[in-house]
């Protein structure tokens, strides 16, 4: 509890503070941190909806850029079927619902409307778009995917991707830009969720 | 180019010579009417000049060009808001009045002085509507000239001329318009897509709605992208495109005030007007204006009634990766790199079909 005069640490940025440590804990373990929920029946999901990615980065369009990105990659994978983002978006604002803060309630009221069995939340601790240098980019996701009906988390990953190559390392050539690895990091993310 | 457009533009010229109101004037198998430059770049100047210079280009390609006192009052009386497309009716009386097969409608897109740059779309329509021919050119001070400068196109006004000479060197000569292929710029590259089968199962309409710009940057970058899109969807007929200025007219009519947060049932209606469940959207993700000089598009077509996602895909291209990968030569006009995005979007959206 908070002493008197303190303004009380809000619950999103408890969970900001939370994902942090999980995702530096996860890097000083140097790879990625997935979780499958032992109890998940992953059959059972046919449709999904994208919520927009939370954005804990200094690049201020990168979550924009990654979800984007990610829904893509997840129409590729052709695994699940995809709200419309249109539709995403509409329910969020008219249910008046803070994606950074998902409440249980809050997720099966949002998943209701869109006639979804579970919907997949990314977050983007780090983005730094150095294509033309050879360190290259640095992409640091979190991604989560929650079943409507229980609120409880079917699966999570939290991985680290850089754009250096061993010709930009070596050669001072160009290293992959931020999309490309956005795109390499969120589809063998996928792959892992599908497998 | 569809067989059904040149029939439209020979019936145009058909009807025009039958015209019986007082008005009509003869038909001319070479006479376009040309409209003046919906304005982007926000250049006044700039937009008189490249009209001045447009007319010139289509007279040296063998069009008689009607433009001025007449079509702007025509464009008057239809309380014509948006230049870079007029509504069917306006259309249609615009070439009939004037005895003309097709109307040429243009945006100016970029036109500064920092580094002298200008960029021009158009299209030439026929009075059905039908585009004929479409094309974007773009050209800065540094991209002419020989070795260290010398030669170097300074003016903006001469630069607005080679621009518009790059602009309708795709225009086919009068008596071989209909005959018109989408143009190339290089093979096709690999873009990341998703394509459902359902989206050319028929033939469709498709509406296009105005981008987001995610890039933060000036409003009229997304109007730039636009107009670039418009032009290389147009010349590929798996997907007739819906006119903006019918798009508007119905938008207006349902009382949507924004496209991006109308809802779903909203643009729903929308469609209805304009016959079609097929909407593209999408965004700038990195824009004209980006240190890296990178422009980046996602673009998304969805049908609103089945509330699927049909086609989603991701391009990026740096102004360094056009020059030194694609082998396309010197480039300091972000407008063509932009054009070089969304064609290769365009060609992954067509690929195989």
């Amino acid at each position: 509890m908070s002493s008197e005069g303190e303004q009380p640490m809000s619950r999103s940025t408890t969970r900001r503070a939370l994902i942090a440590v999980l995702i530096v804990g996860a890097a000083g373990c140097g790879g990625p941190a997935r979780y499958v929920n032992p109890t998940a029946d992953f059959s059972a999901v046919k449709t999904v909806a994208v919520l927009p990615f939370e954005n804990l980065s200094g690049d201020k369009v990168s979550s924009e850029r990654v979800q984007r990105v990610f829904l893509t990659e997840l129409l590729v994978l052709n695994t699940f079927q995809v709200v419309e983002p249109g539709q995403t978006n509409y329910s969020i604002r008219r249910a008046n619902v803070d994606v950074s803060a998902l409440t249980a309630d809050d997720i099966k009221k949002l998943g209701t409307e869109l006639k979804a069995d579970a919907l997949f939340t990314g977050t983007v601790i780090e983005c730094v778009d150095r294509a033309g240098s050879a360190e290259g980019s640095r992409l640091s996701l979190q991604l989560r995917l929650v079943e409507v009906e229980t609120g409880q988390t079917l699966w999570s990953s939290s991985s680290t991707r850089k754009g250096a190559t061993f010709g930009s390392r070596m050669f001072g050539f160009s290293a992959k830009p931020s999309t490309t690895v956005a795109q390499e990091l969120i589809r063998d993310e996928l792959h892992g969720l599908v497998r | 180019m569809r067989r059904s457009s040149a029939l439209g533009f020979v019936l145009a010229l058909a009807l025009g010579a039958a015209a019986s109101s007082a008005g009509a004037a003869t038909a001319s198998p070479n006479r376009v009417v040309l409209l003046p430059f919906d304005n982007i770049a926000h250049a006044a100047d700039g937009a008189a000049v490249v009209t001045s210079k447009l007319e010139l280009a289509l007279a040296a390609r063998g069009y008689e060009v009607v433009r001025g006192g007449s079509v702007e009052e025509l464009l008057r009386a239809g309380r014509v808001r948006y230049l870079d497309s007029v509504p069917l009716k306006v259309l249609h009386e615009l070439a009939e009045r004037h005895g003309a097969g097709g109307v040429v409608v243009g945006s100016l897109l970029t036109w500064t002085s920092g580094v002298p740059t200008v960029a021009v779309s158009a299209r030439l329509l026929a009075p059905d509507g039908a585009c004929l021919w479409s094309n974007a050119a773009a050209l800065a001070a540094t991209e002419t000239g020989g070795a260290f400068g010398r030669g170097r196109v300074k003016e903006l006004e001469l630069l607005a001329r080679r621009a518009t000479d790059r602009l309708v060197a795709t225009l086919p000569a009068p008596a071989d318009l209909g005959r018109a292929r989408p143009r190339g710029g290089g093979g096709a590259a690999h873009v990341t897509q998703y394509r459902s089968p359902e989206l050319f199962a028929k033939p469709r309409r498709l509406a296009i709605l105005p981008l987001e710009n995610v890039a933060d940057e000036d409003a009229s970058v997304a109007r730039i992208v636009d107009a670039l899109l418009r032009n290389r969807l147009a010349v590929h007929s798996g997907l007739a495109i819906v006119e903006p200025a019918e798009l508007r007219a119905a938008i207006v009519a349902e009382g949507v005030t924004t496209l991006w947060g109308a809802s779903p049932e909203k643009l729903k209606k929308v469609g209805d007007r304009v016959g079609t469940t097929l909407f593209l959207r999408g965004a700038v993700l990195r824009g004209l204006l980006d240190p890296e000089q990178t422009v980046e598009l996602h673009l998304y077509i969805v049908d609103v009634e089945a509330r699927r996602v049909l086609w989603s895909a991701l391009q990026d291209r740096s102004k360094a990766e056009f020059e030194k990968l694609l082998g396309l030569g010197n480039v300091d006009a972000s407008v063509t790199v932009a054009d070089r995005v969304v064609f290769e979007l365009v060609e992954s959206l067509y690929e195989g079909h």
